[in-house]
């Protein structure tokens, strides 16, 4: 199955938000990386058909998606960045909802909700108002909203925003869990997310992905950009405000080592370190 | 041409001595299995028909909706009973902004919990819903609309009564909120809806009088030229309701 | 409505069913176009395994897609046109090479009488010393009967560009056939 992005563009009055993207995805996990404001909600809106490109197409297997419309979205999950809800819904009432507007039969609605609730570990509480759930709660839910008809594209924007580490960790399981015949195709700005899940990353900025590839090859990119040195405490508070300080940790003897990105050596005794994602994404979104 | 044909059919001849041969049959028999096994796990959302949908739709409104708007009914039934004439015509036409503003809530619903980006990625997305609901409350509103002219009419109301103090209100209201909803989606939506319900139905009582001297002398004409327009405004704005697709991006970007 | 009743049904009809939730209509209607589809899979790939390959790719696309297929379209054209896809993108992973006696061997060709292999092999040689785009339109018209018109919808290339390559491919057929005749006489 492919999903061919071809030179999308979203522009807002001036205001460019998506420029000139191309790309396609396939089967797998695919990463968004990328700081806010760089156009990822705006491109998932697009991929899921809630916007129209300004210019370019979004095509799946060669047919324009917008030519599409309801059969598209009939393939589509997708779970917003902020979702509401209406007050009076609890959990069970959300899902058997969002089943209607998703063309689903009241039966294999009932049954794919039963089966998600519990997947996501909500069925316990399923008669309760999603008002009175925590963040992670209401993350879960809207994962299993948007697996309710069984899509082959899942678009997920940040959905491990707000969560604590235990719940992200166990949210990337359930992503990759998913990524059987899916194309799975989620945002977010924190670097751990996509590193270890994705077949492929995309580093978005302004609007354009500045790099793309697989974990290990966007790691590449901050290749001999990375420099660690130890220094003392007060010659920290010095670099920090100089350099491009990705890390700084204390050791043990007082000091303070230091981890910054940039193309030069910043002092003499810096060594150059293994890059990792996090560096990458320091490298390319620094002030 | 002829050598055309003769040069097809010579190479049609020279190509047949290289036939392609037969899948290997128990090759064809796993694929056929992988493909069925992969049908299996395709979408299970079946073309629902329209009434089937709005009956969806209608399950899923909040019974405050319903039951404001029979109490809505309850009140006017109490007016006409209690006071008769022409307080009793006032009082009805003073609850029809109000009754007509529960439609609103309900088709502004999306955007004011903030539902329209999940509700508008789905098979039935919000113009689709939105339509719907503009139709179930439509309905509603219809059902609502000829209760009142019944009363005013079982009150010794003329016609005319019914045109300017039900139609009259009703489509300046229901073409008011569909432009304001259109124009200004927000997420605190529903209060501003209620406020211009209130501050219709106490222009109506309020400028009542004056409003009736005018058409006692500008007469039938005044009456229907009145009529005309609200239905026009009305019209105007459904057609511009539902043309809103266009400046939707727009309103979406600055939601954010 | 039983399986031989929907044998007589047309593609479109068939695709409504399976769209509907009927999926029995699928055997029916992969069972219509699998072998026509391996047949052009190995006519452009020159390979057994590969045209298996590529037609099981194939059916998984259109499995994918067939919510998007589009009724005014043929059905038979748009399979071709994902199977036409499948191959270009198998030619972009791995090179297909016709080596004479080393694809007979691949080909299983041991059972095959000498006369024929030889034959076959010195078509495939032939075809294969057209390009790319002249092969395809070749093997679309000639082995498989589809008019100019449906191989520039299915190539998504004009009318005019598709007869373009058909034509330039039967000139280089015929110049094959020509000095073939002239060797083999030898």
């Amino acid at each position: 199955m492919e999903l061919r992005i071809d030179r999308v563009t979203k522009k807002y009055g001036n205001k460019l938000a998506v420029d000139r993207i191309s790309t396609a995805m396939d089967y797998g996990v695919y990463g968004l990386l990328g700081a806010n404001g760089a156009g990822k909600t705006t491109l998932m809106r697009m991929i899921c058909d809630i916007q129209t490109p300004t210019m370019g197409e979004i095509l799946l297997e060669g047919t324009p998606i917008r030519d599409m419309g309801e059969a598209y979205r009939d393939l589509l999950g997708y779970l917003p960045q902020n979702f509401g809800y209406y007050p009076d819904f609890t959990a069970w009432r959300f899902m058997l909802y969002i089943g209607a507007l998703k063309g689903l039969p009241k039966a294999a609605a009932k049954e794919k909700s039963m089966e998600l609730l519990q997947e996501v570990g909500l069925w316990e509480i399923r008669n309760k108002k999603i008002k009175t759930f925590s963040g992670g709660m209401k993350q879960r839910l809207g994962i299993a909203q948007a697996m309710l008809n069984n899509p082959r594209i899942l678009v997920l924007d940040e959905p491990t925003a707000g969560l604590d580490p235990k719940e992200r960790v166990r949210f990337r399981n359930l992503i990759s869990a998913m990524a059987q015949n899916r194309l799975v195709l989620f945002s977010t700005h924190i670097v751990s997310d996509v590193e270890y899940i994705s077949r492929k990353i995309f580093v978005m900025k302004e609007g354009q992905i500045i790099h793309e590839g697989s974990p290990g090859e966007v790691r590449k990119a901050a290749e001999g950009k990375v420099w660690e040195c130890t220094v003392t405490a007060a010659e920290a508070d010095v670099m920090a405000r100089k350099f491009n300080v990705g890390n700084l940790r204390n050791t043990e003897d007082g000091n303070v080592l230091l981890r910054i990105i940039q193309e030069e050596r910043p002092t003499a005794d810096a060594r150059q370190a293994e890059p990792v994602l996090e560096d990458v994404y320091l490298y390319y979104f620094r002030e | 041409m002829r050598s055309d044909g003769r040069e097809r059919k010579e190479i049609t001849a020279f190509l047949s001595g290289n036939e392609a041969p037969e899948p290997d049959r128990n090759r064809k028999e796993a694929d056929m299995a992988l493909f069925r096994q992969q049908l299996q796990e395709l979408p299970v959302s079946k073309d629902k028909n329209i009434w089937v949908r709005l009956w969806e739709q209608a399950e899923y409104v909040h019974p405050a909706s319903w039951t404001v708007q029979f109490l809505i009914v309850l009140a006017g039934i109490w007016l006409a009973k209690g006071f008769g004439g022409k307080p009793a015509i006032m009082g009805i036409s003073a609850l029809v902004p109000i009754f007509t503003a529960v439609g609103g809530f309900e088709i502004s619903k999306a955007v004011h919990y903030g539902m329209w980006e999940l509700e508008r990625s789905c098979k039935y997305d919000t113009r689709k819903i939105a339509g719907m609901k503009l139709f179930l409350f439509g309905m509603c509103d219809l059902a609502a609309l000829t209760v009142f002219s019944l009363l005013i009419y079982g009150g010794g109301g003329s016609f005319m009564d019914i045109c300017l103090w039900i139609l009259v209100p009703f489509n300046i209201a229901a073409g008011s909120y569909l432009l304001f909803l259109e124009r200004f989606p927000m997420r605190n939506g529903n209060l501003v809806l209620l406020c211009m319900g209130c501050g219709m139905a106490t222009v109506q009582v309020s400028f009542g009088k004056w409003l009736e001297t005018g058409l006692a002398v500008s007469g039938m004409t005044g009456a229907g030229m009145m009529l005309a327009a609200s239905f026009l405004f009305l019209a105007c704005a459904v057609l511009w309701f539902g043309r809103g697709k266009e400046r939707e991006d727009e309103i979406l970007w600055n939601l954010e | 409505m039983g399986k031989d009743g929907w044998s007589k049904q047309s593609d479109r009809h068939l695709v409504e069913r399976i769209r509907k939730g009927e999926r029995g209509a699928w055997d029916i209607l992969a069972e219509r176009y699998y072998d026509e589809i391996f047949r052009y899979c190995w006519y452009r790939t020159g390979n057994e395994s590969a045209a298996a390959d590529c037609t099981q790719e194939t059916f998984l696309h259109m499995i994918q897609g067939l919510a998007g297929y589009a009724d005014e379209h043929r059905f038979r054209a748009w399979a071709f046109r994902i199977a036409s896809n499948v191959c270009t993108d198998y030619f972009r992973r791995k090179r297909a090479v016709c080596v004479g006696e080393e694809v007979l061997e691949a080909q299983g060709a041991e059972d095959r009488a000498l006369g024929q292999a030889e034959d076959a092999c010195y078509v495939e040689a032939a075809l294969l010393s057209l390009t790319e785009a002249q092969r395809e339109a070749v093997i679309l018209k000639f082995y498989h009967g589809f008019k100019i018109r449906e191989i520039a919808q299915m190539l998504g290339i004009s009318s005019a560009a598709a007869k373009g390559r058909l034509k330039q491919g039967m000139d280089r057929l015929k110049e094959e056939m020509e000095s073939g005749k002239g060797e083999r006489g030898n």
